[in-house]
């Protein structure tokens, strides 16, 4: 019991240190560059609950998990926090320090605000536990002069039109993918899309343990990944600015988070005028339609609930399209709530086409994969990626599986 | 072995001018000391000669050969220093078999010469000691040591006894001068200690601010100082200086005495002129003390203090203001104050030109 | 003649002796207690708790948020030998120790000797220290781009060669290591230069004038001379790069960004990377455990050899 006493000193007193000024609550937060839509967010909760709510940014991730980890171990849990969806939020949800939230997603469906597929994203074994600060559907962007150029018309809306469009673009001088490494996460994005594209189940099984990464199902995305490298698809992986292809327009299409429509809009490509959006199509006609979700919860201290019950008010504004459209209108966020006004053209775009093709929601694979074997197993793809050869796709394939089998055999 | 000889000597230092000019012979076997006060450059010449400093000017001969630009190690010079230098990470065997190892000598002749030095100094029971563990009369011996084993037509000693209590320093000179006769090397020694030079040099180089001020045997320096600074420098105590007047006779006057010259001797200035007079302590002989000089002057002062020797007394005493030293063989105690007769012995005196301070004596 | 007899110290004296002494000490022992009570508490709170409670940590079970109360014995310690990539941990650490060790001390050293005594030796020493006071992280973001594909050194080697080069040295298994110990050796050699010029300023003349005379060329008054009596200073300065090599990190964790297996280019990389990338607490603190053990093993070893070497010296 001692060693946790300690921890949750230390924890105390590093909180004492980052917010000084005496209030009733403290709002922490890891994401960089949305200042201007937390100070909203949090203006907003404040009014809204009576409560004295303070914003605090902690940066980068790995020290901001540690501190919340930290502070929970200690039993001093902050009262409202971001974190992570899927496999994060299970293990943060164990721990019982988190507030339970199914009153307050009820009143939300019923005003309309939310879908049920959102709340199962925020859900630990149907209750859930988080509220979203963002819903991020993971589209292709694409350039518009570029398609006009290469004589495309509409995106494409099967495989093989996707195939006949790339290598329109390359005829036209274009990189057809902007398929950045940076920052050792990116490595998954292809994998993650090429799975979905070609066999949506096997992917979920890829995260629970019930399909191998050197299985024929990986396979077979690994070898449709390598064909595209080698009919020189991609960008240079080694290139460490995320957007610069697309900026200056030397790559086409870029497989991303709609988010990246606010970066891309700040360095001068327009969403809607210079940028589309479009959903990869399935490799297969016959495999499901499926789109791939990120979504980033905000959490609550169950017993700041239970000493501030305005805390409640807070949270029920933070759902509120009014919270929605504050981070829009800041940052070009879409918070998910299905009353607020599309923040850009590509989110209402990315609407739309799930209006009408109703595809099924996945949770992307860095939330849905077990927290232990994110980085083992990314730094792999990063690897294939820079050396994307069938030969060390085998090898990288093999060395994913022998991780992901000793993970599994632990748990 | 082998003579030695500079021609021409200047050592600059950027604008400093340290050696001034100075030419030398040193005669193959013989001891050459090199005298002066601190900072004369003394070392700046030894160095010099050694290699380790350039010849900014003249010529350095050693054997016959002209060696301005060969290197030290190639010179035949070895050279002992005043902290002696040795190579404190090596035993007093390697510090001793260091050059020879080097050169590539065998081993069995690096080993005879090792011996050899090591029994001629006593350093037998040391061989596997390192520097840090032995006295300073012991390292003085190794540094010696490390010089002889080189064979050197040359040895050149820096103030190699400064570091020495009293006692041992007198012990090593000794040392040092048998070795000399032994090994019958050419040696220049520098010291500023008059006594270490006039006991070991078979010549004395007398330096005065970067050049010669005398060269000569011991004890003709000692007897015939060629001006003011030499006559002060060698000797001890310094000899009696004072203003004086010739006068008929001729005679010098000083201290409102009449000491009588004897004419042969000095190229005298007419009377009136202003001399310079010099007189040894021991030329002032106290009353009852040692034999009576025949020919000089008697004058009484009044003690000031004594400095007690054991087998003499110098006697430091006032007459009209002037302080003079008087040597007192067979000693009494004195006691300040005390009232005092002497004599000066005339045939002993030194006159110098009281312009350029030089001897007025002809030979 | 013989010298007089003394008489025997009596016991009594003795022991009055003994006590006097002992009352000095303790009365001088305490002085110094209180001038270094503030520092002692300083390092008792900053150092040694933290590194007392990651030594606890390593044996429990603790991940993410829960474990911390279980004993998980040399389970951390076990699970490190597990790690499929530790071999390639081990070699690059390994590579770091033996390159932070003896580059940045051969050039060091090369320099040293190079500059001592040329006119401008002031300036060269200040240019060759500059990158030291460089944060690391600064100097990783730099010779990024250095080694970047499109980078200086593949211009100017595609210059000399006449062809385009766009090698990816920080993306390579082969070169990243060597790629960033250079940046390192560059960043670290001015210091080195510095410490080895101070240790030569310490080293009498004489000795090395005796070798000249009894005959020794530059490079046997330096094989001879200089190198065993600049040895201590060589231990010290190969103990404050063996300690960099064993830790490098800042270096590692900018260069090595782009680079899939980052987490294995060295002990203290893995540590960082388990900790806190993966959340591994307790596992990481195992590894630091590790490290730690390590560096102190090596330091101490290379501290009594140096001062054997001072010993002998003196
Ligand atoms: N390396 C040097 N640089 C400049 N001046 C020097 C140097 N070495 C000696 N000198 C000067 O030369 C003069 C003679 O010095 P030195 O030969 O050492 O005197 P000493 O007779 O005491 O051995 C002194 O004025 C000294 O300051
Ligand atoms: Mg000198």
């Amino acid at each position: 019991m001692k060693i946790k006493t300690l921890m949750a000193s230390a924890a105390i007193t590093a909180s004492a240190w980052t917010a000084a000024a005496a209030q009733d609550a403290t709002f922490y937060y890891d994401k960089n560059g949305w200042d201007e839509g937390f100070a909203a967010l949090i203006e907003g909760a404040s009014e809204a609950s009576g409560l004295d709510i303070a914003g605090q940014q902690l940066t980068p991730t790995d020290r901001y998990q540690a501190y919340v980890m930290s502070s929970i171990a200690g039993g001093a849990a902050p009262a409202i926090f971001t974190w992570w969806n899927g496999k994060q939020l299970d293990s943060l949800v164990e721990t019982g320090e988190i507030a339970d939230l199914t009153e307050l997603w009820d009143e939300a469906i019923a005003n309309g605000w939310f879908s049920e597929a959102e709340r199962e994203l925020f859900s630990v074994d149907g209750t859930p536990y988080a509220i979203p600060l963002n819903v991020a559907r993971w589209p292709v962007l694409y350039n518009k002069d570029a398609f006009a150029a290469a004589g495309i018309d509409a995106p494409p809306a099967t495989w093989d039109e996707l195939l006949a469009d790339a290598d329109a673009l390359k005829e036209a001088g274009y990189i057809p993918f902007n398929a950045p490494a940076v920052g050792g996460w990116m490595g998954f994005i292809w994998f993650s899309e090429l799975m979905v594209r070609t066999d949506p189940d096997a992917f979920v099984g890829l995260t629970d343990g019930t399909v191998p990464y050197n299985g024929p199902e990986v396979q077979r995305a690994m070898e449709i990944w390598t064909d595209f490298y080698e009919r020189g698809y991609f960008t240079d992986a080694r290139e460490q600015d995320e957007t610069r292809f697309m900026v200056n327009e030397e790559a086409a299409m870029y497989l991303i988070g709609e988010w990246t429509a606010g970066i891309l809009a700040n360095r001068g490509m327009e969403p809607g005028e210079k940028i589309g959006a479009f959903l990869m199509p399935p490799v297969d006609a016959e495999t499901e339609n499926t789109v791939i979700v990120e979504a980033a919860p905000i959490v609550f201290s169950a017993d700041a609930m239970e000493e501030m019950p305005a805390l409640m008010d807070a949270a029920r504004y933070l759902m509120s399209p009014e919270a929605g459209n504050a981070l829009g209108q800041a940052n070009g966020i879409y918070s998910g709530n299905l009353m607020t006004d599309a923040p850009n053209a590509i989110v209402s775009d990315v609407n739309a086409i799930i209006a009408e093709d109703a595809p099924r929601s996945v949770v992307r694979w860095w939330e849905a994969v077990p927290p232990e074997l994110q980085g083992d197993l990314v730094s792999q793809m990063n690897a294939f990626m820079l050396d994307p050869t069938a030969e060390n796709a085998q090898r990288v394939m093999d060395d994913m599986q022998s991780l992901n089998e000793s993970y599994w055999a632990f748990q | 072995m082998a003579s030695v000889d500079l021609k021409d000597f200047v050592k600059l230092y950027g604008d400093h001018v340290a050696i001034k000019g100075i030419d030398l012979h040193v005669e193959d076997g013989e001891f050459c000391v090199f005298v002066g006060p601190s900072g004369c450059g003394k070392s700046t010449l030894l160095r010099m000669i050694a290699g380790l400093e350039t010849i900014s000017h003249g010529d350095l001969t050693i054997g016959g050969r002209v060696v301005n630009d060969v290197p030290s190690r190639d010179r035949g010079i070895a050279m002992v220093f005043q902290s002696y230098a040795l190579y404190p990470h090596m035993t007093v065997r390697d510090n001793l078999g260091f050059g020879m190892k080097i050169a590539g000598q065998d081993k069995a002749e690096i080993d005879r010469r090792r011996e050899g030095a090591a029994e001629m100094l006593g350093l037998g029971p040391y061989m596997e000691r390192r520097p840090s563990e032995l006295s300073g009369g012991q390292r003085q011996r190794v540094a010696i040591g490390r010089a002889m084993v080189r064979e050197p037509e040359v040895f050149l000693f820096d103030e190699p006894l400064s570091n020495l209590d009293a006692k041992l320093r007198n012990q090593t000179r000794l040392e040092i001068k048998r070795l000399q006769q032994q090994l019958g090397a050419t040696v220049i020694f520098v010291t500023h200690d008059q006594i270490e030079a006039m006991t070991l040099a078979d010549k004395i180089v007398v330096l005065q601010d970067g050049r010669v001020a005398q060269t000569g045997a011991p004890l003709d320096v000692f007897e015939r100082p060629r001006n003011l600074f030499v006559a002060g420098f060698i000797g001890a105590p310094a000899m009696n200086v004072l203003p004086a007047e010739m006068g008929e006779g001729p005679v010098v006057r000083a201290l409102g005495l009449e000491i009588p010259v004897e004419p042969g001797r000095f190229d005298l200035p007419p009377a009136g002129a202003p001399v310079t007079l010099g007189i040894r302590s021991e030329d002032i002989v106290p009353e009852g003390h040692g034999q009576r000089p025949q020919t000089g002057a008697d004058l009484s002062g009044q003690v000031k203090f004594s400095e007690v020797l054991g087998n003499e007394s110098l006697v430091f005493f006032d007459v009209g203001g002037v302080e003079l030293v008087s040597r007192m063989q067979r000693p009494r105690p004195v006691r300040e104050g005390e009232e005092l007769s002497f004599r000066i012995d005339g045939t002993r005196i030194h006159l110098f030109d009281s312009e350029t301070e030089t001897t007025l004596r002809r030979d | 003649m013989q010298a007089p007899q003394t008489p025997p110290i009596s016991a009594a004296i003795r022991a009055e002796a003994h006590r006097r002494e002992v009352a000095a000490r303790r009365r001088s022992g305490r002085v110094a207690l209180v001038f270094i009570a503030p520092a002692l508490a300083l390092v008792a709170l900053f150092l040694l708790l933290p590194v007392l409670f990651n030594l606890g940590l390593s044996f429990t079970r603790w991940q993410r948020f829960s474990g911390l109360d279980e004993f998980g014995g040399l389970m951390n310690y076990q699970r490190l030998f597990m790690v499929p990539y530790l071999s390639e941990v081990v070699i690059n650490t390994a590579m770091w120790v033996i390159g932070a060790i003896t580059l940045p001390l051969a050039f060091g050293l090369g320099l040293a000797l190079l500059l001592r005594g040329v006119p401008g030796e002031g300036l060269f020493k200040a240019l060759f220290f500059l990158p030291r006071v460089l944060a690391p992280a600064a100097v990783g973001t730099i010779w990024f781009y250095v080694y970047a594909p499109d980078g200086v050194i593949n211009t100017l080697a595609g210059a000399a060669v006449g062809q385009e080069i766009d090698y990816g040295w920080l993306f390579e298994s082969h070169t990243i290591t060597p790629a960033i110990i250079m940046t390192f050796v560059w960043q670290t050699l001015g210091i080195n230069m510095v410490l080895l010029l101070l240790g030569m300023a310490a080293i009498p003349r004489d000795p090395i004038e005796a070798a000249h005379v009894d005959g020794a060329s530059s490079w046997q008054i330096f094989r001879h001379i200089i190198w065993p009596l600049l040895l201590p200073t060589v231990f010290v300065v190969t103990i404050l790069n063996v300690i960099a090599g064993f830790t490098a990190f800042d270096l590692i964790w900018v260069m090595g960004n782009g680079y899939p297996a980052q987490r294995s280019l060295s002990l203290a990389v893995f540590m960082y990377y388990e900790t806190f990338s993966n959340s591994r607490w307790a596992f990481g603190a195992a590894i630091a455990v590790m490290l730690s053990a390590l560096v102190i093993l090596v330091s101490w070893a290379l501290t009594v050899m140096q001062s054997r070497v001072e010993a002998r010296i003196r």
